[in-house]
């Protein structure tokens, strides 16, 4: 499997671990989406989940592991020092860009307007023509329900219109994969839906994602492969049939009873 | 060594000369406290619960002595008050001398007034963070209004002013500096007596900088320590500054 | 009253030039030298921190008047020394002292006021930049520093005022501005109305300050405040976001 990386994969982690103030939260952690698969990353809170989604993109910074993008790959933890010299730092940046988050807080930029913050990223990573990104901003705004409110600035936006946005501004940067933390858990129950809309209409277009999340009906029927995390180890992993029809391990039955 | 000479205490040295100084600068920034503090609760009160005029009045007060130079103060009070002594005592007796008004009592006018300018900000801005519940729970039970300011709002009123206070204080500290440009003999005038004969205004002014310097690390010590104090039992306050 | 007015308007408006001038030019040095040092202080790997630190609490633990006279008249003790530097010049002259002085203290305030501004900064919005592959520099650029700048706008105007109210010291060292003309004023007339139009003067200066950076404010805010800006707005916004907040 290390070998040769079959050209479908868009992203693979092996053995991640990583450890809070002597706590271990993720321990040996093996995880690889082919590319146009939906992942959906379940397990009760402390699981480990958010810690998985944030290594990816190396928002933290894996004990040791591996991690491979679109042919770049990373050995992490072996060269701590290494970690701030110029040349990591770039491949670091590269990998960013390939993989957009979206965050469970949205975290907008409050001092700009919903278009700016979509065109920021394309206009300084990708350093692409500014006449150009917007036109495929509003675009993008248009596709989240967005584009009459792209003058205003966050404050003024509800939860969920605020997470359209921020999806839009993920995908402004034509990312191989796209990484959701908990997009609902910030947002009023009323507004849970129109997210969930967007994102499923993104699975079904075939965009490559994973996804950290609790709702578990939508899991069930918007991902290709379902992986059930408990402290800090996958103990579960299959097709979403399998593990919300038959669950294997005690842990998730008890999780998914308390769930319904 | 030869600069330790200077320093030394006795006749050769200016070393007690300086000290003495200091306690002037401190015993004007101790003197002004109370009257700054006390008056300045008073104008914000006056700002909160007083009527129209007096609003007004307390408004404007606290808005123009925050917005003049301490150094121009300073001089109004010292050159204004002082005529206006004079005039008094002329009216009153025709035949007495000419008197002049200490620098010190000068220096404790200009310095608490504008103490007060500022601190009647912080105490207002303590009060309105009052919760207004303890004064009703306080009324409900019969309580007076001045024995519910003593007992119930003033303790949280300290604790709540405390950080701002204690800037205010170190602020006041600095400025006595200013007072001995109307000669007042305090640190300052000394170091420039001593430095008329030495000739050595970087090693006077230096050492003047170096006390104020300590003397304000001092406090800030202090003052953190008091807010801990102060603090105990409330779960956000701390040590936010 | 009024006879003082017409007779020394000039020297008065004339100080007022000087005190404005100090301030302006010393407030803009400190400006530009207070954003690395508080970057630097606020850095995670700083050999530079002490120094700040140190540089900070003692220019804000020590009078402005003894720092004024430290700097003019300590000089002095050190002239030949300076003569062979040839900066002699520079420290022999009381506008120049008072210039130097100026800059470092509101350097050491602003450094302080902007380490709070960058320590305030949403972190999620960091992160958000961070997760995109933004670069540190364009991270500094578009989110950080003009978020940190909001957040500090109204003590940096609190300090500028400080430092106009400060300046009040230079007559001291023989420097005319409105304190100084104030006080030569008053030592040949015995009038005490001077001083009443010398704190006329400051008022105005400073609240015509206050107004000012109020609207400042405004503009810099507006994402707090308006519902929806202009449609008109759109082919400028491409440009702001660049922009950002210059300091």
């Amino acid at each position: 499997m290390t070998a040769s990386i079959p050209q479908t994969t868009a992203l693979q982690v092996e053995n991640l671990y990583k450890s809070f103030a002597g706590i271990e939260v993720l321990k040996g952690v093996s995880l690889t989406a082919e590319k146009h698969d939906v992942i959906s990353i379940i397990g009760s809170s402390g699981s480990g989940k958010s810690t998985l989604l944030r290594c990816m993109n190396l928002l933290e910074f894996p004990d040791s592991g591996r991690l491979r993008v679109h042919g770049e790959e990373l050995e992490l933890g072996t060269n701590r020092r290494g970690v701030r010299s110029r040349r990591f730092q770039r491949q670091i940046e590269r990998i960013r860009a390939r993989l957009a988050m979206v965050f469970q807080s949205f975290n907008l930029w409050s001092h700009m307007t919903v278009l700016e913050n979509v065109m920021l990223g394309p206009c300084l990573v990708h350093r692409r023509p500014r006449d150009e990104v917007e036109d495929q901003a509003k675009k993008l705004l248009a596709r989240v329900g967005m584009l009459e409110k792209c003058q205003m600035y966050p404050d003024c936006l509800s939860g969920g219109q605020k997470q359209r946005v921020a999806i839009a501004r993920a995908l402004a940067m034509d990312p191989e994969v796209m990484l959701f933390d908990e997009p609902t858990s910030a947002l009023d129950p009323e507004l849970v839906g129109e997210v969930l809309l967007v994102i499923r209409e993104l699975a079904e277009e075939g965009r490559t994602m994973i996804m950290v999340t609790h709702e578990m009906r939508f899991a069930r029927e918007v991902s290709s492969k379902v992986v059930y995390l408990h402290q800090g180890r996958i103990e579960e992993q299959g097709s979403p049939e399998q593990l919300f029809n038959a669950p294997q391990s005690d842990n998730l039955r008890r999780l998914l009873a308390s769930q319904y | 060594m030869d600069w330790l000479t200077y320093l030394s205490f006795g006749d050769a040295g200016w070393g007690d000369e300086l000290l003495q100084g200091l306690g002037v600068t401190l015993a004007l920034a101790l003197t002004t406290l109370p009257v700054g503090l006390l008056l300045g609760l008073l104008v914000a009160a006056l700002v909160l619960f007083g009527a129209r005029p007096a609003r007004a009045l307390a408004l404007a007060f606290s808005t123009t002595l925050r917005g003049l130079p301490e150094l121009l103060t300073l001089f109004i009070i010292y050159h204004g008050v002082g005529m206006g002594l004079n005039a008094l005592l002329r009216w009153y007796n025709p035949a007495a001398g000419s008197l002049e008004l200490s620098p010190f009592i000068a220096g404790v006018l200009a310095l608490g007034l504008v103490f007060a300018a500022y601190s009647s900000e912080v105490w207002r801005g303590a009060w309105q963070a009052l919760d207004g519940g303890q004064r009703e729970a306080g009324q409900a039970m019969g309580l007076r209004r001045l024995t519910i300011f003593r007992v119930i709002e003033l303790p949280q009123l300290l604790r709540l002013a405390l950080p701002g206070l204690g800037n205010l204080w170190v602020n006041l500290l600095k400025d006595t500096a200013l007072v001995s440009v109307i000669a007042l003999s305090d640190l300052m005038r000394m170091a420039n007596i001593a430095v008329g004969t030495t000739k050595k205004p970087f090693l006077f002014f230096l050492v003047v900088c170096l006390a104020y310097w300590l003397v304000c690390l001092l406090c800030e010590c202090l003052l953190g320590r008091m807010e801990r104090r102060a603090n105990r039992g409330y779960r956000s306050g701390g040590a936010a500054a | 009253m009024m006879d003082i007015l017409t007779r020394f308007s000039a020297q008065l408006l004339a100080g007022a030039g000087l005190t404005l001038q100090l301030t302006v030019i010393a407030a803009l040095l400190a400006c530009a030298l207070a954003l690395p040092l508080a970057i630097a202080r606020c850095s995670e790997r700083g050999l530079l921190r002490w120094p700040i630190r140190l540089f900070v609490s003692f220019f804000r633990g020590t009078p402005l008047l003894a720092q004024l006279f430290l700097v003019y008249y300590g000089s002095g003790q050190f002239r030949a020394e300076l003569n062979q530097l040839g900066l002699w010049w520079f420290f022999r002259d009381p506008y120049y002292c008072a210039l130097l002085t100026f800059v470092l203290n509101s350097t050491a305030y602003q450094v302080e006021i902007l380490r709070g501004g960058l320590r305030a900064v949403p972190y999620g919005q960091i992160e958000a930049g961070v997760a995109m592959g933004l670069s540190r520099f364009n991270q500094y650029r578009t989110i950080i520093l003009p978020n940190a700048y909001r957040i500090a706008f109204p003590a940096l105007g609190n300090e500028i005022i400080l430092l106009l109210k400060g300046s009040a010291v230079v007559s001291v060292i023989t420097l005319f501005d409105v304190m100084g003309q104030t006080r030569r004023i008053f030592s040949q007339t015995f009038d005490l109305s001077v001083y009443l139009w010398a704190a006329l003067l400051y008022l105005l200066m400073t609240s015509a300050f206050v107004w000012l950076w109020h609207r400042l404010e405004l503009c810099l805010t507006r994402h707090q405040r308006v519902r929806q800006a202009p449609s008109t707005a759109t082919s400028l916004a491409s440009k702001r976001v660049s922009a950002g907040v210059s300091p």
